[in-house]
């Protein structure tokens, strides 16, 4: 977070610690598209995301008085907003599982994503198919780094890994999403 | 930090239903309204209270 972005959201955490609504309501409008993004491409379903975005903003309302005075809202929120998704994915996995039916890796659901429907590019339409099939873990360091502008070890904090692991996970992802772009891939993710 | 960082640009926009997120920030605002749970004490209550029980009546028949 630049120093821009600080001020505002050490109030809202302010407001947060002491039940403020228009706080919360802030937060919400800063942050419900930028994690609502992050769940959709996470889960490929809308109906989840919005769920999960449900609870993740529940959460926070519920935990918002026990919050640090220098917490960071947005390594916050995302940090439940993946604990969500990963609880989403091993509940998926143990159905699929039960159901003798046991997905080969992180399940795409529906054949045309909510993403695709929203794009309004064929380059659009390309990055975020690309984005799909990267593993889950090669997708989430891309949205979490390339969309949020999170730092490799603020990432590594919400996934609970290692900061290497992540960078070199971001360099897997834009290995692959510039192989699968081809032409359409910036210069910048071609290059090694 | 040159990886992927105008992925974010290249991206369509999504957002949220508009009654949905409507609903979400209601709720949000009443929870944050409605203070921490209560529920959330009574499990250690519970917990606390067995324990000093089965220490109360442990000391019974050891020492009584």
């Amino acid at each position: 977070m630049d120093d821009a972005g600080a001020e505002p959201e050490r109030a809202w955490v302010a407001g947060l610690r002491t039940g403020d609504p228009a706080a919360f309501d802030a937060v919400f409008a800063a942050y419900r598209r930028r994690v609502f993004g992050y769940l959709v491409r996470m889960t490929r379903r809308r109906d989840v995301a919005e769920d999960l975005l449900q609870e993740t903003f529940l959460r926070l309302a519920q935990h918002a008085r026990g919050l640090r005075a220098e917490s960071s809202l947005r390594g916050w929120l995302f940090a439940v907003a993946h604990r969500l998704v990963v609880s989403w994915s091993r509940a998926r996995a143990v159905r699929a599982q039960l159901a003798g039916d046991l997905p080969a890796r992180e399940p795409e659901s529906p054949a045309r994503s909510p993403l695709e429907a929203v794009a309004d590019s064929q380059a659009q339409l390309a990055l975020e198919r690309a984005l799909g099939e990267l593993p889950a873990p090669f997708r989430e360091v891309a949205l979490l780094v390339g969309v949020e502008g999170l730092s490799p070890a603020e990432a590594a904090e919400i996934l609970g890994v290692r900061g290497d692991l992540v960078r070199q996970r971001l360099a897997r992802a834009r290995a692959q999403l510039a192989a699968a772009l081809g032409e359409l891939a910036p210069l910048s993710w071609r290059t090694p | 930090m040159s990886d992927l960082d105008d992925l974010s640009e290249r991206l369509a926009a999504i957002d949220v239903d508009p009654a949905r997120a409507a609903k979400i920030a209601a709720d949000g605002r009443a929870d944050l309204a409605r203070g921490p749970r209560k529920r959330r004490y009574v499990e250690p209550i519970v917990v606390a209270l067995l324990v000093a029980s089965f220490l109360a009546w442990a000391l019974w028949h050891t020492f009584g």
